[in-house]
């Protein structure tokens, strides 16, 4: 067994796995699997926005009337948490392709903020709604919206929970790419967990960009 | 394996101007300010296609510059290209079906459709919805009516929490600053003119009203025919509709005797709509009473005879069947 570690560790750069040819082939599969696992992601979220056409479609009262009680400003924060956190993670993969460790550091704790944000908002708005009696489902308990209230809001509940919970998954990796980063694991040479993680946070940023101005907006 | 030490240093990593990054977030901050204002415009029908083309170019820039898609190999976009097709496809094939599935046009007055818009504690919804029924009678143990207009209405559980203590407040001031204010001063002086307006108002309706005393008598006669709705006693009305629902008549022929019942667009030949008087073998209470006890007489329908239920509350659904037509 030494033997093979030896062998690793003489011939390797430590992040290269053996199964792979070369650092770029290792990051090449990485990506690649990565990206097969957004396509999956877009097709997970297209139900959900399918379930939104439909519903509008049956219930278009009932949505004009439910959407003016989410709360516009709230939702532009949140894109401009979002937006600026996405900018933040651009850079954070840029200072680890760049090798600036600091900086990398910096920009990742900064994202982990603007998404620590992003919960601190969401949180509000959803004390508010429950506060109303704006539950999802079967709790739904507010008699002042016209048509089918409680459609709408079981699917805005479903649609950013979801996200939501994506968030909070994102600050998980966040967190555990920042502390790897502070060990130095991270160089030019390899930094594909970053560039991932990144990939992922931007998807995240996608799904709102989508979900804004359907739930928020749409009049 | 010696062979790796070279490939090893070959992964130089693709790095963007700094300015490439700034640049599309404020193409992205200022695309999210254009949306929230567009959406402020109220422009209706071109909202959503606004709104969706600006998302499109915001996310076009997201996974284009931020997620590196422009600058990667292309096997990564076919990736997230057939992601986007196959969307596309759903989207499509299922937006299709949508529209054409008959029942949920809008013009049918489907279910679905007839409680989209009507206020949420609609005494009609509530007697078809138990669920929203609780909701609704809990609502009025507490005083808190619903008027449609939720923004400014009271909030659940009122006495639970702060904000809306405060908001209680400001309901309760303003009722009580109104007639300490403008009321002793405006009421003076409308009285006033009043009196002068009133007599060239109520000058035309005496002289209309005796001429509706004297369409009356007239009148009486057709009423009853028009709607037959009267001539019955309510005990066996209700009695009818209970019996409509208990039968489960409404599959086929809707809650409101429609004749748009979930079942009704399966069937090959469509129930008939009560609120349009079309009672398809005869208008007559003892007509009715026939179809129900022996089924139609077309074959191909599906309205069987209910034979079944007891001869007295079959009269009682014909009865509540003649007063469903409008």
């Amino acid at each position: 067994m030494s033997q093979v570690a030896d062998h690793a560790h003489t011939e390797h750069p430590p992040h290269l796995h053996h199964h792979f040819h070369s650092s770029a082939q290792q990051a090449a599969s990485a990506k690649l699997g990565m990206w097969v696992f957004i396509a999956q992601e877009i097709l997970f979220f297209s139900g959900l926005f399918m379930a939104y056409i439909a519903l509008r479609y049956l219930y278009p009262k009932t949505f004009l009337a439910a959407h003016e009680h989410l709360d516009v400003s709230m939702g532009a924060l949140n894109t401009v948490f979002l937006i600026t956190s996405s900018l933040t993670m651009a850079l954070a993969v840029r200072a680890a392709q760049t090798s600036n460790k600091k900086w990398a550091e910096i920009n990742l704790l900064l994202t982990i903020g603007f998404a620590l944000a992003f919960c601190v908002v969401k949180y509000f708005e959803y004390s508010h709604k429950f506060h109303l009696g704006i539950f999802p489902g079967k709790y739904y308990a507010y008699t002042h919206i016209p048509g089918n209230p409680e459609v709408f809001f079981g699917l805005y509940f479903v649609m950013t929970g979801m996200h939501a919970l994506h968030v909070v998954v994102g600050i998980g990796l966040l967190l555990w790419i920042y502390l790897k980063t502070r060990t130095g694991a991270f160089s030019a040479a390899y930094y594909s967990p970053v560039e991932n993680v990144g990939l992922y946070w931007h998807l995240v940023d996608l799904i709102w960009i989508f979900l804004f101005p359907l739930l928020y907006l749409v009049k | 394996m010696s062979h790796h030490k070279d490939s090893h240093g070959s992964h130089e990593p693709h790095v963007l101007p700094l300015s490439i990054y700034f640049g599309v977030f404020f193409a992205l901050m200022i695309l999210t300010y254009i949306t929230v204002k567009v959406s402020q415009l109220g422009l209706g029908a071109l909202a959503i296609p606004i709104a969706m083309t600006v998302a499109l170019i915001k996310a076009g820039f997201v996974v284009g510059y931020f997620m590196h898609l422009r600058y990667d190999d292309r096997f990564l976009s076919l990736f997230f290209a057939s992601s986007i097709v196959f969307l596309g496809v759903f989207f499509a094939f299922t937006v299709y079906d949508l529209g054409a599935r008959d029942t949920w046009v809008p013009e049918e007055h489907t279910q679905v459709n007839l409680i989209d818009g009507k206020p949420f504690c609609d005494p009609e919804i509530l007697k078809n919805n138990d669920r929203r029924k609780k909701v609704c009678d809990e609502a009025k143990k507490r005083g808190d009516h619903g008027h449609g207009h939720g923004a400014h209405g009271n909030v659940v559980k009122a006495a639970a929490h702060p904000t809306p203590a405060k908001r209680g407040v400001a309901k309760v001031a303003q009722p009580a600053a109104r007639p300490a204010t403008p009321a002793p001063v405006a009421r003076p002086t409308t009285p006033a003119p009043a009196p002068v307006a009133r007599p060239t108002t109520p000058a035309p309706a005496p002289a209309a009203r005796p001429t509706a005393p004297a369409a009356r008598p007239t009148a009486p006669a057709p009423a009853p025919a028009a709607r037959p709705a009267a001539q019955f006693d309510a005990a066996s009305l209700a009695a009818g509709k209970k019996l409509y629902q208990a039968n489960a008549c409404w599959t086929c022929h809707g809650n409101e005797g429609k004749g748009d019942g979930a079942a009704a667009a399966a069937l090959p030949v469509k129930p008939a709509n009560f609120a349009l008087g079309n009672y398809k073998y005869g208008g007559s209470l003892g007509d009715i009473y026939k179809v129900l006890s022996n089924g139609s007489p077309n074959k191909a329908s599906g309205m069987v005879a209910y034979a079944h239920i007891p001869d007295n509350d079959r009269w009682s659904i014909a009865k509540y069947l003649l007063s469903l037509k409008k």
